[in-house]
């Protein structure tokens, strides 16, 4: 990994930070989507409080169709504004892929947080094990990140593209959800502690793999339908 | 080939005639259906390894940038998707006479469920694409990436701790009588001779289809972007 790799993918990740500054679209509806799901999840509680194993699906689940609604849009957006083959030309596809897929990962974060302060609130369940559930919070934020980025990436030019990647993502990302499951319930007093810990162990390998899945991916991926491929190489007469 | 197809349709005509013919099972509540495994777990094995091949054939697609891999990632996606469903009904018919519901919400059902969602996946991805190059690589890389959650959920998820499943883990190792294992193993060589003549007439069906459509350009890249013969240069002014 050269330093210029790092510098591009900081590059990457700060434009996105930039663009959602300007607008703050993303995070708004991002936001707006994971209090929604946190109402309705509220709402289903309201009547018996939940054990914990059903909280931590409930949560999961939020995260899941959070995660399935916001993420694809980091990339998707690209090829409707038509500057995709713009930023292919700037930087390398695998560190195009990281600087979006953590920007992608920092918006999960914060809808996840959102909706769990807000359901934990509404529903008036407590916390047991703070650092085991906002841990689990953290790890599946950045698993469901990476592997809904890559979703994102991958449905680029098809038709229906913005449903395609739900449908396609959410089955990609299942074992972070049932991980992610097992952590919170930890986090939220059910469970040995021991296999909450062994949950994020496995959360944190899960987040290894996406990255280097992406990683991996995204240059064959990207390179397939680069026009630049096509070209005969040049011995210098077309300058 | 076609002394090949008539032992492949004697075979199969044989395995389930033998499926018939072999005595009922026992400790079953409904013995005679007990002869649904033959068929069940064979369908299962079988899935397991074209979704294998599956991704195996996406990396060479990704690797290659060849199409004719791309025909073979899309039969074998194909194939596992048709054993995977024989998997799940066959279950779910077992399931209701022996566990009294079609569905159990037990791990290995669970987990083949997700099994057909993934493969449904890739073949909505195909579908939703037009560009034989985008198809190939976008579908490449999703099939490389379902042997992810496909390894979790076949071999991890129903031996995790905590997760109970109404499978038997010992019946297919030490618990089959003779006729149940003759049976069982002699489908699964079957059913894999069959699968396999119908996988190589699908690949070959896809390259002929290919080999019409690019005029045997099967790359992914280089080339020219139009094929010669169908645009020609032409002039727009007298100039010109």
């Amino acid at each position: 990994m050269s330093s210029s790799w790092l510098k591009q993918a900081t590059a990457i990740f700060r434009k996105e930070w930039r663009s959602e500054m300007r607008s703050k679209h993303g995070l708004l509806v991002g936001g707006l989507f994971s209090l929604l799901i946190a109402v309705v999840l509220g709402m289903g509680a309201a009547a018996s409080k939940p054990d914990p194993k059903l909280t931590a699906g409930m949560i999961t689940a939020g995260m899941l169709f959070a995660a399935a609604t916001i993420i694809p849009r980091v990339f998707l957006i690209e090829e409707d504004q038509g500057t995709l083959d713009l930023l292919r030309c700037l930087a390398e596809p695998s560190s195009t892929f990281v600087g979006k897929a953590l920007y992608a990962s920092l918006q999960m974060l914060a809808a996840s947080v959102v909706l769990v302060i807000v359901f934990l609130e509404m529903s008036a369940i407590d916390v047991v094990r703070p650092w085991l559930l906002w841990g689990g919070v953290f790890g599946s934020s950045l698993a469901l990140g990476f592997g809904m980025s890559f979703c994102g990436s991958v449905v680029l030019g098809a038709a229906n593209r913005w449903l395609l990647a739900g449908v396609i993502g959410l089955p990609l990302v299942l074992p972070t959800s049932v991980l992610s499951t097992v952590v919170l319930e930890g986090g939220l007093g059910g469970g040995l502690p021991s296999s909450g810990a062994k949950g994020m162990i496995g959360l944190v390998g899960l987040v290894l793999l996406m990255v280097a899945m992406g990683v991996g991916v995204s240059p064959f991926l990207w390179g397939l339908t680069s026009r630049r491929d096509n070209r005969p190489k040049s011995k210098g007469r077309d300058r | 080939m076609k002394a090949y197809r008539g032992i492949l349709l004697a075979l199969g005509a044989a395995a389930t005639l033998y499926t018939f013919l072999s005595p009922d099972a026992q400790k079953f509540n409904e013995p005679a259906l007990a002869r649904i495994m033959f068929w069940h777990v064979p369908s299962a094995i079988l899935s397991t390894i074209f979704a294998v091949m599956m991704a195996w054939f996406g990396f060479k697609t990704l690797k290659t940038h060849s199409l004719e891999q791309d025909t073979r990632l899309a039969g074998s996606a194909e194939l596992a998707m048709i054993f995977s469903l024989i998997t799940l009904v066959t279950g779910m018919i077992f399931s209701k006479v022996q566990w009294l519901a079609y569905w159990n919400w037990d791990p290995r059902q669970t987990s083949f469920l997700f099994v057909v969602l993934l493969l449904g996946g890739l073949i909505a991805l195909r579908a939703g694409m037009r560009d034989d190059a985008k198809r190939a690589a976008a579908s490449g890389a999703y099939a490389v990436a379902n042997i992810i959650p496909f390894i979790f959920l076949t071999f991890v998820y129903p031996r995790m701790p905590g997760v109970a499943s109404l499978h038997p883990n010992e019946t297919i190792q030490s618990g089959l009588d003779i006729w149940y294992s003759i049976g069982l193993w002699g489908t699964l060589v079957v059913l894999a001779l069959i699968s396999f003549y119908i996988f190589k007439l699908r690949v070959r069906a896809g390259l002929l289809e290919l080999e019409t459509l690019n005029n045997g350009n099967n790359s992914i890249r280089g080339g020219d972007s139009a094929p010669s013969g169908v645009v020609r240069p032409l002039a727009v002014s007298e100039e010109d």
